[in-house]
């Protein structure tokens, strides 16, 4: 039932793919019928919902990575998962009445339903790994959604800010997550992704000595999410978003998603003197700069979301000091729990009044079509409910007695005073900062609820109008969960206190609502008394300041408008120059480094792997005519022999196959270099007329020669201790020799009965076509891939050529373009009908007994290749190149046997051949790809080669076979004709 | 023959790798295809090698009759030290073909470029601008 929650709201998003792009009314009804499913699941699963027994769904993805898809609905999950849906149907209702219904509904409703997925798969997520995907992706979902207005550029530079932090930051957390798998696994413990197995094991996590590092990493990951210090620049340019978007991304959930990983994490690092260290002091000086922030700000939005940032802040802070509970808690980690829940009560208290003003700022800037408190007032006569709502929004986020606020910060205040009972004086004084910070919130949230609401109107050209009551309802809702949450803490506080499970930490502590109250009064001595002055000096600073960035924004616009392009240019310079031969040279070099440092740092014994040289004869005779003739490669002139020279060492590798050992690749190598020699052949033409290129430089053709000599010389040395390494002779075998031992004793006969076997004698086929058939089936893909792409590349000339002048050539209208290339072939058609026919003119008499024996050799190899060498591989190469005499020896004009279209069609057998048997295994009930085999007598290959496996496999070695031939044919053809 | 089919390896990745760094594209299609060859030869090099060693295709003697439930079964036991690699030997076919869709299409880049350029140097910074 979990995957069926994440699921709906993936599955409702799958919908907008059918709709009409340009629908008004339908995308806001499917997200709202969606969401409100997901809701009403949710409510019967936390019926079934039982503290300490977590709802689970788990299924392997990638086990050898340990990515487990595996989901779960614990206590904070099923908080989350409320708030997120929760919100998520408000925020949909609210949204038809605040967005204009022209403006692309479709893409809105969307993104944010697939947000709204993501950060559910995000806060269910039970692997570590699958929470980052989830986490990315609304990074990314973010993205779109602040660029939602995409004409602005002030909206797209916010969106593009707050992906490069946001992403950033994933990835560090990334790294961070991976290292603690890796600490984990290293101590031999699997399944170091799911949370659970990370708290069991957090002493050795944190007595890692890489320890501090992991730490902040993943740190990293949960500051730049949640917009805290130094990377809290984002979120006031992603207010850019529509209102609806900075309600529920920018201040009820995504930014949350941080303040969530911290809650995860707090029980693996809580008890580190470096979480106090780092977490406490980023939350309370982000509490200041977000307050500072908050009180100068003229645009009521960004005064919203500096409040968010300090908010944020205290979130995070709050976490920070939870350090003294983990430390020095009466009990074993009786206060870490009791952190852990009063976190919940903070961050749904925030949830609630920042929504909800979000929601309202949207009504009032609906209402005056101005967000700029300097020139709204006595908007108390004309908004009376907005004005009512705002103000008890604004009573909760300063902490006033009675709302749900106030009990947060006194949860704050506390936790931070229990931290000055334990700890040294340096740490105290953060609590004094988050008090004094705290008054900051106090200002602001004066300036909030009474500039736009009392006094006179400033500016006469606003008609103020009351949002109707469907928009209204939306905040109300939010603003009124705050008040009666306040008024009644039970309310919230029992049912979010049960979610919390209490076999994990121990006994169940109770709500200390006593002990708190000592310290409100504390509170409220330190907040208000300075909260007053500040609001009466930041209101006069205020007029003063308008218009000019602040400091902090000059620094970050400057960082961003400069050093993110010179990275990006010098990027684009260094790693991806607009030269192949750069690029080539810098790969290389990097190689080489790489490749020498790990030798150097891998302390090895080349004396090992020296082992007593048998040459022989043939071998020692291949290596002196290959070396002999890859000097012509490199040195002549003449292209003709440097191609020849080339199909010559070509050949000698097959010998060189042959001395190993490998019948069927020699065959193979064969082939393919004669091949590749009749279509280096067919190109030459255009090469003859090509004049030679400018010399090197000296310098370029010595560093050239350093880098390939260098390289050449390491990865000789590696194959030479990969060749000999001592390894093949242990006991324990590595994995590939294990492989090989598998595949021998399987290719015929099982090894053990009843196991399956290949039913072949010949290994190699076997392999490919059984064991390893699903790379066979890769592969064939990949050839017919690159013999399209073949295709295309000589087909399609600048001049514009249309989709039909390029399947069908020979037929169709003529088109302008076929008259102008008309003359120029008549023009030039003398000279080639002269060399035409007699381009190679020994070979043309032979050319046709040649195809035919070479097509009827390649059937015997197809039939034979399950026992004996052969196999599609072979026989596809053979056939296809059974045609190359024809090409080398007759002009195009002369027609052709077999054309694109025929070539095509082969293709498209062959892939349904080696698919369709391979899907065929599916309807046994088998994986796909299995095969099951009989014997058959076939009249003539039999007396040749023996009975024939009549294999499924043989069928997939056919479509092999299919694809091979069509491919080749097509690249040969294809090259054949362009000449 | 371990080491000198380590020496080839090195020779054939020197020679391809600078031909891939000339200016010339036809030295660097070349280039390409002599990397695809050291490839190969490195594969088969790793797979190790011995005077006695039987290529992968099994024989008679390979199988063995055994009784399993009052039922003559054949299963296999092979001595596996005596016979080729056969994964390395699948691998370098599929490794093999796919060099060869490789080449026939960098070829046709090649031809491509010689046609709408008619010249044959690779690009450098800066150059595209020029050579319409």
């Amino acid at each position: 039932m979990v995957a069926v929650l994440l699921s709906l709201p993936f599955l409702g998003a799958l919908l907008y793919v059918l709709l009409p792009r340009n629908s008004t009314a339908l995308p806001r009804l499917i997200a709202l019928g969606v969401t409100g499913a997901a809701l009403l699941l949710l409510g019967y699963l936390t019926a079934q919902w039982a503290p300490g027994h977590p709802l689970e769904f788990t299924r392997e993805w990638i086990p050898s990575l340990g990515l487990n898809f595996s989901l779960w609905l614990d206590g904070p999950a099923l908080f989350y998962a409320w708030l997120v849906l929760g919100i998520g149907f408000l925020v949909f209702w609210y949204s038809g009445y605040y967005m204009d219904p022209g403006d692309s509904p479709w893409r809105f409703y969307g993104m944010l339903v697939i947000f709204m997925a993501s950060m559910l798969g995000l806060v269910i997520s039970r692997n570590v790994l699958l929470m980052f995907i989830f986490w990315e992706l609304t990074s990314v979902t973010s993205f779109i959604l602040i660029g939602h207005w995409s004409h602005k550029e002030s909206a797209r530079e916010g969106a593009v800010r707050a992906l490069i932090v946001t992403a950033g930051g994933g990835l560090c957390l990334l790294a961070g997550v991976a290292a603690m798998y890796a600490i984990l696994r290293a101590q031999g413990i699997e399944g170091g992704f799911e949370w659970d197995v990370l708290w069991e094991n957090r002493e050795l996590i944190t007595n890692h000595p890489y320890a501090p590092w992991v730490l902040a990493l993943l740190l990293i990951g949960a500051f730049t999410k949640s917009a805290q210090f130094p990377f809290h620049f984002w979120l006031p340019g992603a207010m850019e978003a529509p209102t609806p978007v900075s309600a529920y991304l920018h201040a009820a959930t995504m930014v949350k998603a941080g303040i969530y990983l911290l809650g995860r994490i707090y029980p693996i690092f809580g008890e580190m003197t470096l979480w106090l260290a780092f977490v406490a002091t980023t939350g309370v000086i982000t509490m200041l700069i977000g307050g500072f922030m908050a009180i100068v700000s003229r645009d009521l939005k960004q005064l919203l979301a500096f409040s968010t940032v300090s908010q944020l802040g205290v979130l995070t802070a709050y976490y920070g000091f939870g350090y003294a509970r983990l430390r020095h808690g009466d009990g074993p980690g009786d206060h870490g729990e009791f952190m852990l829940k009063m976190d919940l009560l903070l961050v749904a208290s925030h949830a609630f009044f920042k929504g909800g003003l979000f929601m309202l700022i949207g009504v009032i800037d609906h209402g005056t079509h101005t967000r700029d408190w300097t020139r709204l007032g006595g908007l108390w006569k004309t908004m009376p409910i907005t004005a009512t709502l705002t103000i008890l929004g604004c009573l909760s986020m300063a902490g006033v007695p009675f709302t749900l606020g106030y009990t947060a910060k006194g949860l704050f205040i506390e936790a931070g005073l229990y931290l000055k009972t334990y700890d040294i004086a340096v740490w105290q004084s953060l609590v004094w900062i988050a008090v004094l910070a705290s008054s900051f919130t106090v200002a602001y949230s004066m300036r909030l609820a009474i500039s736009p609401f009392f006094g006179k109107p400033r500016d006469p050209s606003i008609t103020p109008h009351e949002g109707n009551w469907q928009i209204l309802i939306a905040p109300g809702i939010l603003i009124a969960l705050c008040v009666v949450g306040g008024l009644y803490l039970p309310f919230l506080e029992a049912p979010i206190a049960s979610l919390i499970n209490p076999d994990f930490f121990g006994s169940s502590a109770s709500f200390k609502a006593t002990q708190m109250k000592t310290n409100i009064s504390l509170f409220l001595f330190f907040v208000s008394g300075p909260a007053l002055f500040f609001s009466a000096v930041a209101i006069e600073r205020t007029y003063t300041r308008v218009g000019r960035p602040t400091p902090w924004q000059s620094l970050y616009n400057a960082l961003f408008n400069s050093f993110v392009p010179w990275i990006a240019k010098w990027n684009g310079d260094i790693m991806q120059a607009a030269s192949l031969r750069r690029n080539i040279f810098i790969t290389s070099v990097v190689t080489l480094g790489l490749l020498l440092a790990a030798l150097y740092m891998h302390d090895f014994h080349p004396e090992r792997f020296i082992v007593p040289e048998h040459v022989n004869l043939l071998g020692g005779t291949a290596f002196f005519l290959i070396t002999a003739s890859l000097a012509v490669v490199l040195l002549a002139r003449d292209p003709v022999y440097r191609i020849t020279a080339q199909a010559i060492v070509g050949v000698l590798i097959g010998l060189y196959f042959v001395i190993y050992r490998a019948p069927d690749v020699a065959n193979t190598q064969i082939l393919v270099e004669l091949a590749t020699l009749a279509i280096l052949l067919l190109l030459l033409p255009k090469l003859k007329k090509v004049e030679s290129c400018k010399p090197s430089s000296a310098g370029d053709v010595l560093a050239r020669c350093v880098v390939s000599i260098g390289l050449g010389t390491v990865i000789g040395l590696l194959t030479y201790l990969a060749a000999t390494s001592p390894l093949r002779y242990e006991p324990i075998l590595p994995g590939n020799l294990i492989h090989r031992h598998f595949l021998l004793a399987n290719a015929k006969y099982p090894a053990e009965p009843g196991a399956h076997s290949g039913g072949g004698d010949n290994v190699v086929n076997v392999t490919l076509v059984d064991f390893r058939g699903i790379d066979t089936a890769g592969e064939i893909l990949v050839l017919a891939i690159a013999a399209i792409g073949v295709f295309c590349l000589m087909r399609v000339r600048r001049t514009r050529t249309s989709i039909r002048d390029i399947y069908c050539p020979e037929g169709g209208d003529r088109t302008g373009r076929d008259a102008a290339s008309l003359d120029h072939s008549r023009e030039s058609k003398g000279k080639l009908r002269k060399i035409g026919d007699r381009e190679f003119p020994l070979l043309a008499p032979i050319a046709f007994p040649v195809t035919i024996l070479m097509l009827a050799f390649s059937a015997v190899l197809l039939f034979a290749g399950h026992n004996a060498p052969g196999g599609g591989f072979i026989a596809g190469l053979l056939t296809a190149t059974a045609f190359l005499p024809y090409y080398l020896t007759r002009h195009k004009s002369a027609g052709e046997p077999l054309g694109a279209r025929d070539a095509f069609l082969i293709m498209a057998l062959g892939i349904f051949f080696a698919f369709g048997t391979g899907l065929a295994a599916l309807f046994f009930g088998r994986p796909f790809l299995s095969s099951g085999f009989f014997y058959m007598d076939l009249p003539i290959v039999t007396s040749f080669f023996g009975s024939t496996a009549f294999a499924s496999a043989v069928l997939f070695d056919f479509g092999v076979y299919l694809v091979v031939v069509g491919s080749s044919l097509l690249i040969i053809r294809t090259f054949g004709r362009s000449n | 023959m371990a080491l000198i089919s380590s020496v080839l390896v090195g020779l054939l990745f020197a020679v391809g790798l600078y031909m891939l760094m000339r200016r010339n594209l036809f030295d660097v299609l070349l280039g390409t295809i002599v990397l695809g060859q050291a490839t190969l030869i490195l594969l088969i090099s790793v797979s190790g090698w011995a005077p006695d060693l039987k290529p992968p295709i099994l024989t008679d003697s390979d199988a063995v009759i055994v009784v399993v439930d009052g039922e003559e079964k054949k299963t296999s036991q092979v001595e596996v030290t005596r016979y080729a690699d056969p994964l390395t030997q699948a691998l370098l076919l599929t490794a093999i073909v796919i060099a060869f869709g490789v080449t026939a299409f960098v070829v046709a880049l090649v031809a491509r470029v010689f046609e709408e350029t008619k010249d044959i140097e690779a690009a450098e910074d800066g150059d595209g601008e020029g050579r319409k």
